[in-house]
């Protein structure tokens, strides 16, 4: 069992998609998410977790101290039995927030809400149990021009179809699009929800890989082309671990600073993106001039 | 007038300030309100013996409505259930999240419910805030808390990230001097049109707390961690004293009537009227 986190993390996540529908917008029947006043495509939080949430169902680690359930599931997700029981005399409401913490990866991760059957406190700060990790919404960094294309279905999907050959149906692509996400880490939760080190990274292993094992033929190709990961680990010498770890907890740098440096944009004499290619990631950031006491791990890049 | 102020430069592509009369299908504020400008304050530093009281709310950028709908779970995680669990782990149900008119079998019992969201995109704000010192830090010298807060802020610290309202709208920020320069500034850099923001907002959240309860200080407590002392006792015969002595307060709405005047929405309890059912 790894040990609680104790650095605040930054990371900027960056996927693209190629003839696909990386998340459907059901105001707009199902077509790809799209920023109506920029044209930008958009992918929601709850997409991206969900994403995580799957991966971690399918390839959970062994239990080590911490178990790794999902509590919200979705899709044909193994049932996975929880083996171990508690203490039965202990009965409070912490006891009881300290086991679901334990046992689920994903309210260690992204916390949730509890309802504590008092109805003043219901929704308020008190039933609210807070992850360490945030995401924001997945953003392209150009305008995206969604295509309806019309397939033709030799199988019926309703009774009254049934004597028909063929049936016709649709779906929405994105021809090609790069979308960023970003991500924060606030180790004060962590040390309230029991997230740990290895949790964290198991979080990267799942946003690099998540991806690879939810091939659909609505989601088209999806691959993730970078994960830039800003870790805080203090300012200070070596001789002065205790002011670090302060640091390190609350951070060394704006978040906003860190994410500027890595720039994104068309290589010279592409108007239109049409594949990774016509991008240019590049990575202002080295040893020299990275903010003092911020490490970047780039667990993935290109 | 105190000098005891300072201002927090705050920024983010989506923010959403729900309105606590539609929290179904959330709708968000037209501008910021002086709760969420508190909570943006404490994610980067806070000590219960100090408090913050939002004195004005620069809008730099109003932003744009956008309308957005997710998959959510309409359950909440039942403690009661909980407790069931963690005796019997055979029995535990987790949240379905699947499509609940999918025909695809198996058929679970699933509580996905769309919700809508009528946010903001691309809002900016200055924060002014007085920091007062509460009933727990009247001993200290609030300066001290004053610089922790310049030094954090300048620096990009933060006890967690803040957000704008929710959680996924995370946000940014840097420390201003000064916010009518700063305010100025900005507008200059975005070539924003001089066009003054009037807007009278009506009723608004002011905060979730009645403000005489907060002056004394405020721990979230639990019910059990609030009456017992986990100090070992010291001396002989001395009883365990309680970690808390204060009064145990609950969350209550109050509500002001917010105007938007030349860009900024002022705020300070001393300056606006509020809205209460009695009159207390």
């Amino acid at each position: 069992m790894s040990t609680i986190l104790t650095n605040r993390h930054d990371f900027l996540l960056l996927f693209e998609v190629t003839n696909g529908n990386p998340n459907g917008d059901p105001d707009a029947g199902n077509m790809p998410r799209l920023d109506p006043n920029t044209n930008r495509g958009i992918v929601s939080d709850v997409c991206l977790k969900r994403k995580v949430r799957n991966f971690i169902a399918e390839f959970a680690p062994a239990r080590n101290g911490n178990g790794y359930g999902i509590f919200i599931q979705s899709g044909p997700a193994l049932e996975r039995t929880i083996n171990e029981a508690v203490d039965k005399n202990n009965k409070s409401a912490e006891a009881a927030v300290k086991w679901l913490c334990r046992e689920f990866y994903d309210i260690r991760t992204f916390g949730g809400v509890l309802s504590v059957g008092n109805e003043v406190m219901k929704g308020s700060a008190y039933g609210q149990l807070r992850g360490p990790v945030q995401f924001t919404f997945g953003q392209s960094f150009h305008p995206i021009t969604p295509l309806e294309i019309s397939i033709t279905r030799c199988v019926q999907t309703t009774i009254k179809e049934e004597d028909k050959e063929r049936t016709m149906g649709n779906k929405h692509i994105v021809p090609y699009a790069l979308y960023a996400a970003k991500g924060y880490v606030s180790p004060a939760f962590a040390e309230r929800t029991g997230f740990t080190q290895g949790d964290l990274n198991l979080l990267f292993e799942a946003l690099l890989h998540m991806f690879e094992h939810d091939r659909s033929a609505a989601r088209g190709e999806m691959v993730v082309r970078g994960l830039y990961d800003f870790e805080h680990i203090g300012t200070q010498g070596e001789t002065n671990a205790e002011q670090n770890k302060r640091e390190a907890r609350l951070g060394c740098a704006h978040a906003h600073k860190l994410f500027e440096g890595i720039k994104v944009g068309l290589k010279p004499g592409r108007e239109f993106p049409q594949s990774f290619d016509d991008y240019e990631v590049v990575c202002g950031w080295s040893d020299g001039n990275l903010p003092k006491g911020v490490k970047l791990n780039k667990l993935s890049e290109g | 007038m105190n000098n005891n102020r300072i201002t927090l430069r705050v920024w983010g592509d989506y923010a959403c300030f729900t309105r606590p009369e539609m929290k179904v299908e959330r709708v968000s504020y037209p501008v910021m309100t002086p709760s969420a400008a508190r909570g943006m304050l404490e994610a980067v530093f806070w000590e219960p013996q100090i408090c913050y009281l939002i004195d004005t709310i620069h809008v730099v950028k109003r932003g744009r409505w956008f309308s957005f709908r997710r998959n959510e779970v309409a359950k909440v995680i039942q403690l009661g259930s909980v407790k069931v669990w963690m005796e019997a782990p055979e029995k535990f149900k987790p949240i379905q999240a699947d499509d609940p008119g999918s025909k695809i079998p198996p058929k679970r019992e699933s509580t996905r419910a769309q919700r809508n969201m009528l946010a903001l995109q691309e809002v900016e704000y200055l924060i002014t805030a007085e920091v007062r010192p509460t009933e727990l830090g009247k001993q200290q010298p609030l300066v001290k808390y004053f610089e922790e807060i310049k030094r954090r802020a300048r620096s990009g610290k933060c006890f967690h990230r803040p957000a704008l309202g929710a959680r996924e709208f995370a946000a940014d920020f840097e420390y201003e001097e000064d916010a009518v320069a700063a305010f100025a500034r900005r507008r200059q850099e975005l070539c924003a049109s001089q066009q003054p923001y009037d807007e009278d907002l009506g009723l608004m959240l002011y905060d979730v707390f009645a403000l005489n309860d907060r002056a004394i200080g405020f721990q979230w407590l639990p019910e059990e961690a609030a009456l017992t002392d986990v100090r070992p006792a010291k001396g002989k015969g001395k009883p365990a004293a309680p970690r808390f002595a204060g009064v145990q307060a609950e969350p209550q709405a109050v509500f002001f009537h917010a105007a938007v005047k030349q860009d900024v929405l002022d705020c300070h309890p001393d300056r606006v009227r509020f809205a209460r059912r009695n009159n207390d």
